[in-house]
């Protein structure tokens, strides 16, 4: 700014000191990123560098044209990929460019030595660029201090330490020099400058996709100066020059080709391009018309053009010429739109939102000092300033999104805490010179400070004086040199610790500090290289499909190139059906081994099975009818290989590939077998047999295990179990052997199965989704026996000496099953056949028994399961020889149930009544006769009732109510009475809400005839007024006293439940002709 | 005449495939003698040992001692030597064709042999019995020496012969059935709708395990590797009083009364298919290239290419390869799914197909899969990738960009054009007469 009148001298001495200054930034940028090669070895780390690095070989092998043209036919079998097109060359073309240097000058210097040190060579040219960049934008002392954090910022070492050798590493660079071009043409506004930046863009295009950060925010720049009213001609020819010469080169990269004038995401620039044009012209024309037709040619002008626009635009992109804006677009405004439609994106934990802990951990102080270096830009605001704003907040915004845009948000955040604490030092140091240099601290520090000095000197001259005591200035300095020096010390750990893991070598530490080298990656790959086939084909999850292609140079089926979300969704199938839907779909695609990543042994966090929600979720997404995420979670909804695993996780392929053999193992002394490190419980199923795979390899930590895809078997040999006339000798060897190959504890639910009624299967939640409902809703099978009572189907029942013949089938190798169709009704019962086999993909649920018998459900004639109160007191009545009729004069029996049940809440019966159905179920009843009989009032009655009507849907209990108000006679109440009550006002109600589609299971009426209870005459009544109301006829005859109920009820013609004292078992001969059942009941 | 010599000796090496013969006892030798004899006579050196003697082995330091195994041994319960039903599966697994004749008195050997490869016996003491079709005169009241219709046979000429010159067929033995499983099962002869299987000598028959058409009399199976194994319930089927016997078939609407059965030309060509002297067939040679080249590229195609695929087929006929004359050999051009399939043109042997390569790169396998009853499997995959166009290889002119290079080009005309106007009128701006006069015309 003001460097014009400092002296010659001094100016050599300034240039001399910032030259040492950035030299030294550079170094040690350069440095602080060896770590990995000092840990470990010079090698390419993680996934994507290794295709970069097989690219860059083959580049250099085959020269640039081939490598262009170059179909990959390794990557994808067998699609392949056509790596010139789409691929971004700038980091190939790079090395390629060094290595050919290099090699002309004579340094032979193998290729991968310059991929591995090529990030860190970079990152001091970032340095420079960032300086020039902040000079441009605030003073050389602010651009010191940038170049100075951005050489050692951990959001930036993240990705270009040794070894790391990605785009982003070249990328960084060509950003802020792409941006420092533009801030300097648009201050000069000369072509030239405009046309440099234009070509510094286009090696950013060739270099990274995140260049449309570039081309969109450097118009939004111009937008926000044109709205700002700072529209100026440097403005229209930087612009301008810089669009028409970045749009025309950028196409010039194959991979990129036509999409900046077909794709949405370039049409702002565009549309910036034509208003620059419009504003061009209104200022042109503005001193040459009147005032008034200026307003005209404005207002109507730019309505018109604005609006065609926007026409021509919807236009075009609903022709198709102009592709809508992409999902990776959508998933920068809307964090949860990759997880619903792009899973493949949402599973890169590197797309994932950015938690606060990784802004401080990546940008330490200078994420605290960025807002104040901001706020000198806007208070001290010009057109470059408007740019860094701009940069900085929608870096921020993006950074907040994703955790990889850090990247991105790490320069703009040096430039600017290089502004604030440049300008902070201006203020405060000026009269300190003398103080200034602190002897412990680092190098750069120290020159930093030293320029800041020389900037101060000169700043003096603008006489900008306040009142800050000396001391005051004196603390702050040295407060800000603290937090630099912990910036440097925090950088440097965070470098060291953090970002310097190759992650294909993985490392431990022992008790006692030793380090632990897990070589198990490279293991693998090495082996399959020495020991596979050629053009062996291996399918593994995309995420190591690189790292095969580089180590291993095998042909993979998928990798981190996720174009074919397809071909991705294929290999995530196979892995997540059973053993046989994945060895079709391996037939199918040629896969002759698979690899699987599994860190259970070691807890190892980042394997397979941690991975294996995404592969299922992508499968889904491509095929729905097959994969469904559900079935691989447990009953209670968790994601689980433990115990509570579904019978779908334990079935499939990644199951049984990561965890094969591992039930043999003990990782600990203490520790049962199959305990699982990473997830910390013991393994749901334990004893995996592969039927279509076997094991090939296991690295010596387990971490990758290769299994190879068997060849069908060459004769087709029956197993046990389909051998139908047995052989009974058994000698030989071979009938032994097929007999031991038998698994004989396979995983097992319960042995007894109940029947549950037809009507209730099909409310049993088995409809939830009937989009994609499978034809059989379940298929029990490995029963032992099933009872049937009858096997014909006109016979509904067995009576008298046929009762002792119930029809059972029986099976001694638990070959038995059933299968139930989606309405509820049994489609097959008996031997377990192929046909069954064949139609398991159209089977809901399947629950294998090894074993069990199948009897059915209960009917449980007599029951009142919904009251209040407990009753036991009366048990000590009882015992003491009180009688029946004792006990209830006594105020106890039924009155006593019958005031608590008055007084209790509908919602409080229902739950103790749910409670006892659940229990009835789990004992096997699956049908109840459910009596009221408690109320003995309208309302009572009727609400014990609804409870009965209104069970939740999820209990799968058949009900049968009974309304059963003539239970007894309550207190201050006659016989004739309560049958009038009953008779006159409770019945027709009953009537009026069944009428009403209410109390749907409300089908029998019964009475307690007895003398003193309801007599015969009453009885008769009641039970023919409900004759009447549709109810079937039901009641407790001679429980007590004879006196004749049984005859009575037998002329009205029951089909009910009724306790009979055995003693009058006689009567039943009134019955017998009469189709009704009766229930004898034992006299207490 | 010494050339006559050397293809004598060469004939006779590729003829002379060693068979093992298994019998009960060594009184086959007398049984079967003309079944033997026919094999002995086309060539092939036997072995006839009992199946229980002590010394009985297939492979010596891990290579086959025998090509082929005939087992004419119903009643063994177990085999000697080392042999033993797996021993036998391992011989088939390792290419050994295997040739096995049951009966009513089978022993456990036979039956886990049968299960190894996908078949079953009925248990020892049964027989399949047909009350319509059993032979009146040999028969001795229980319908159980049956007589075959030619319907009952495979439509396979090369496995049964011709069957339409076949005299019917007597057999006498236990059933056979073929698991559910077995994919690969060839039901060779099968029983008829009456027939079925059951202890002769009970009084009540109670559902039959085996019945109907279901019912094997020969089945038989080539296996992944194309060893061949044929199982029958009837050791008698093979004997010399079957060959020579006359058959009256109890059925009426069987015409020959009193014909000379045709056992012999059955067991004759059965056994022919399983020594694999017929319906053998190789590659010979496979080549695919550009038309009007010889030879494939070094590295791939490019989409829309135009290609030649040649195979060259051959087929084992009397112990010498021929040319291979089937004209329904398939071609597939496969990448998951086939992009071409088409029938190969046989000319004496040598397929070619003619065809223009899908306009999707990948990798891509010519494939010919040919599966026929009787032949053995060809299977033959040819891989080669389909790259995309080269940069270079796109046309240079398209004709609908024609306007834009002519826009192109009007630009630059006109730029330079412009310039030198420019140039031209700032001069004459200062000194011609032509500009004052329109600069005195705006004044006004």
């Amino acid at each position: 700014m003001t460097l014009a009148t400092v002296k010659n001298s001094r100016l050599g001495a300034t240039t001399l000191l910032t030259f040492v200054i950035l030299a030294l930034a550079w170094f040690v940028g350069f440095a602080s990123r060896l770590f990995a090669i000092v840990r470990f070895e010079s090698i390419i780390h993680e996934f994507d560098p290794w295709f970069n690095y097989r690219a860059t070989h083959h580049m250099v092998q085959h020269g640039f044209y081939n490598f262009l043209n170059w179909f990959d036919e390794r990557a994808w079998y067998p699609l392949g990929r056509i790596v010139g097109g789409t691929v971004y060359p700038g980091l190939m073309v790079t090395s390629g460019l060094i290595h050919w240097i290099l090699d002309s000058l004579n340094f032979h210097v193998h290729i991968r030595e310059i991929c591995v040190f090529l990030a860190p060579t970079f990152s001091g040219l970032t340095a420079i660029a960032t300086y020039f960049l902040t000079k441009e934008l605030w003073s050389p002392g602010a651009g010191l201090f940038a170049a100075c954090f951005i050489a050692i910022s951990p959001g930036y070492t993240s990705r270009s330490v040794a070894g790391s050798y990605d785009n982003e590493g070249i990328a960084i660079f060509a950003l802020q020099f792409t941006y420092f071009l533009w801030v300097k043409s648009l201050k000069t506004g000369s072509i030239m400058w405009a046309a440099l930046c234009a070509l510094s863009y286009f090696y950013m295009v060739s270099a990274w996709g995140g260049y449309v950060f570039i081309i969109n925010l450097i118009p939004l720049h111009a937008l926000a100066l044109i709205i700002m009213g700072r529209y100026s001609s440097r403005l229209f020819v930087s612009y301008t020059s810089f669009y028409c010469l970045a749009t025309i080169l950028s196409m010039q990269v194959p991979f990129v080709g036509f999409q900046p004038v077909r794709t949405s995401e370039h049409m702002p620039a565009f549309g910036i391009f034509g208003l620059l044009q419009i504003v061009a012209l209104m200022h042109y024309a503005r001193n040459r018309i009147t005032r008034q037709q200026f307003m005209t040619l404005f207002v109507g002008g730019l309505t018109v053009l604005g609006g065609l626009a926007v026409v021509v635009y919807f236009a075009l992109v609903w022709g198709g010429y102009v592709a809508p804006f992409s999902g990776r677009f959508y998933s920068l405004w809307d964090t949860g739109y990759a997880k619903i439609h792009i899973p493949i994106i949402a599973s890169v934990s590197e797309h994932q939102p950015t938690t606060w802990v990784s802004f401080f951990f990546d940008l330490h102080i200078t994420a605290a000092v960025f807002p104040v270096g901001l706020w000198y830009c806007i208070k001290k605001v010009n057109d470059e300033r408007v740019f860094i704003i701009l940069y900085a907040v929608s870096a921020v915004y993006f950074a907040g999104v994703m955790v990889r845009l850090m990247l991105t948000l790490t320069p703009a955040v040096c430039v600017l805490a290089g502004i604030g604490f440049s300008y902070t030092f201006e203020r405060y140091l000026k009269d300190e010179e003398k103080n200034g240099s602190g002897a412990g601290s680092k190098d750069e520090k120290m020159y930093d400070k030293a320029a800041k000095n020389a900037k101060s000197k000169t700043t003096t001259t603008e006489g900008e004086e306040n009142g800050v005591s000396v001391n005051v200035r004196t603390v702050i300095a040295v407060l800000l040199l603290i937090f630099l020096l912990m910036f440097v010390v925090h950088a440097t750990y965070v470098t060291s610790n953090a970002y310097s893991h190759p992650s294909v070598v993985l490392q431990s530490s022992t008790q006692n500090g030793d380090r632990i080298i897990m070589d198990d990656f490279r293991e693998a790959y090495h082996w399959l290289r020495e020991n596979t086939a050629d053009d062996a084909r291996i399918m593994s999850w995309w995420d190591y499909g690189y790292q095969i292609a580089g180590m291993a140079n095998r042909t993979t089926l998928v990798d981190n190139n996720t174009w074919n979300n397809s071909h991705i969704a294929l290999v995530g199938k196979a892995m997540s059906s059973n053993e046989s839907a994945a060895y079709e779909i391996m037939t199918e695609l040629d896969v002759d081994y698979i690899l699987v990543i599994f860190g259970g042994v070691i807890g190892y966090s980042g394997d397979d099975i941690n991975k294996f929600l995404w592969m299922v979720r992508i499968a889904q997404g491509e095929h729905p009818k097959d994969i469904r995420e559900d079935n691989y979670f447990s009953a209670s909804g968790e994601y689980t290989t433990g115990a509570a695993a579904s019978e779908t996780m334990l079935n499939c392929l990644m199951y049984k590939m990561s965890y094969y053999r591992f039930g043999e193992t003990r990782v600990g002394y203490n520790q049962a077998g199959g305990f699982d490190r990473t997830r910390g419980y013991v393994i749901g199923k334990k004893d995996i047999t592969l039927e279509y795979i076997e094991e090939a390899y296991t690295t010596e930590n387990w971490l990758v295990r290769i299994y190879k895809r068997k060849k069908l078997p060459n004769r087709p040999s029956l197993k046990n179990a389909d051998v139908t006339i047995p052989i009974k000798g058994k000698k030989s060897q071979q009938a032994k052997k097929q007999e031991g190959s038998n698994p004989t504890s396979r995983h097992c639910h319960q042995s007894l199965i109940y029947f549950f009624a037809a009507k209730k299967f099909a409310e049993m939640g088995f409809s939830t989704n009937k989009d994609c409902m499978p034809e059989f809703q379940l298929l029990i099978t490995g029963l032992k026996q099933i009872v049937q009572i009858v096997d014909n189907s006109d016979q509904q029942f067995l009576k008298g000496g046929e009762m002792k013949n119930i029809k059972i089938l029986e099976s001694k190798n638990n070959n038995l099953c059933i299968l139930v169709d989606n309405s509820g009704k049994f489609s097959y019962v008996g031997e377990f056949s192929e046909e069954i086999q064949k139609k398991k993909e159209d089977i809901g649920e399947v629950i294998e028994t090894c074993g069990g018998i199948a009897i059915p459900g209960f009917v449980d004639g007599h029951s009142h399961p919904v009251f209040a109160g407990d009753r036991v007191h009366e048990f000590a009545m009882k015992l003491a020889g009180a009688s029946y009729m004792d006990v209830q004069n006594a105020g106890g029996g039924i009155m006593f149930t019958t005031t608590r049940t008055r007084e209790a809440k509908e919602e409080d019966l229902k739950r103790d009544f749910e409670k006892i159905a659940w229990k009835m179920l789990k004992n096997g009843t699956t049908t109840l006769e459910a009596k009221s009989g408690y109320g003995l009032d309208i309302e009572t009655e009727l609400k014990m009732l609804r409870v009965l009507s209104n069970i939740s849907p999820q209990i799968p209990l058949e009900i049968s109510a009974t309304f059963c108000g003539a239970h007894a006679i309550p207190k201050g109440s006659t016989e004739i009475q309560q049958t009038r009550m009953i008779c006159d006002e409770l019945l027709p109600k009953i009537e009026h809400e069944k009428m009403a589609g209410n109390l749907g299971n409300v089908e029998n009426i019964d009475v307690f005839c007895e003398k003193g209870v309801f007599e015969v005459a009453t009885s008769r009544e009641i039970l023919q007024r409900g004759k009447e109301a549709g109810l079937a006829v039901n009641f407790h005859a001679e429980e007590l006293v004879y006196i004749g109920g049984v005859e009575m009820g037998a002329k009205l013609g029951p089909n009910g439940a009724r306790p009979v004292d055995k003693k009058k078992a006689f009567l039943i001969l009134y019955l017998c002709p009469m189709e009704s059942y009766m229930t004898l009941l034992p006299k207490l | 005449m010494k050339w006559l010599i050397v293809l004598l000796v060469i004939l006779q090496n590729t003829l002379a495939d060693r068979v093992l013969v298994l019998g009960e006892t060594a009184a086959i030798k007398d049984t079967h003698s003309v079944y033997l004899n026919s094999i002995t006579a086309r060539g092939h050196e036997l072995t006839i040992r009992a199946a229980d003697d002590a010394n009985l082995a297939l492979f010596k330091h891990g290579e086959l001692i025998f090509e082929h195994l005939i087992v004419l041994a119903p009643g063994v319960q177990v085999f000697g030597g080392s042999l033993s039903s797996s021993e036998i599966s391992k011989f088939v697994d390792a290419g050994g064709n295997v040739l096995v004749a049951a009966g009513s008195n089978i022993g456990d050997a036979i039956r886990e042999l049968a299960v190894e490869n996908g078949f079953e016996f009925d248990a020892p003491g049964t027989a399949v019995i047909d009350h319509h079709n059993y032979d009146t005169s040999l028969d001795s009241g229980d319908h159980t020496t049956l007589v075959i219709n030619k319907n009952q046979l495979i439509n396979a000429q090369l496995i049964v012969g011709d069957a339409s010159k076949l005299k019917p067929v007597l057999f006498r033995g236990i059933g056979l059935v073929a698991g559910r499983q077995n994919r690969l099962a060839l039901s060779i002869i099968k029983g008829t709708t009456t027939s079925y299987s059951f202890d002769p000598k009970a009084q009540r028959v109670t559902n039959p395990v085996i019945a109907g058409t279901r019912t094997l009399l020969v089945g038989g199976l080539q296996a992944r590797n194309n060893a061949r194994i044929v199982f029958t319930g009837s050791a008698d089927l093979f004997s010399n009083a079957f060959f020579g016997a006359k058959v009256n078939s109890a059925n009426p609407s069987v015409q020959d009364k009193n014909a000379q059965s045709g056992n012999a030309a059955l067991a004759d060509a059965i056994t022919k298919w399983v020594l694999k002297e017929n319906g053998v067939i190789r590659v010979k040679k496979v080549n695919h290239h550009l038309v009007g080249e010889t030879q494939p590229p070094p590295q791939e195609y490019t989409i829309t290419d135009d290609v030649v695929y040649t195979i060259e087929i051959e087929e084992l006929k009397n112990g010498k390869w021929v040319p291979f004359q089937g004209k329904d050999v398939q071609l597939e051009f496969v990448r998951i799914d086939p992009f071409v399939r088409t029938v190969l043109q046989n000319k004496n042997g040598v397929l070619t197909a003619n065809f223009k390569l899908p306009d999707v790169y990948g990798v891509f396998k010519f494939l010919v899969d040919y599966r026929r009853v009787g032949y053995t499997h060809l299977y033959d995959v040819q891989q080669m990738s389909v790259r995309p166009l080269w940069h270079t290889q796109y046309e240079r002119f398209i004709r609908s960009a024609y306007p834009y290079y002519a826009s192109s080009f009007s630009m630059m005309i006109g730029l330079v054009l412009f310039s030198i106007v420019y140039l031209y009128h700032k001069e004459d701006r200062t000194t011609g007469v032509a500009t004052k006069k329109s600069e005195d015309k705006k004044k006004q």
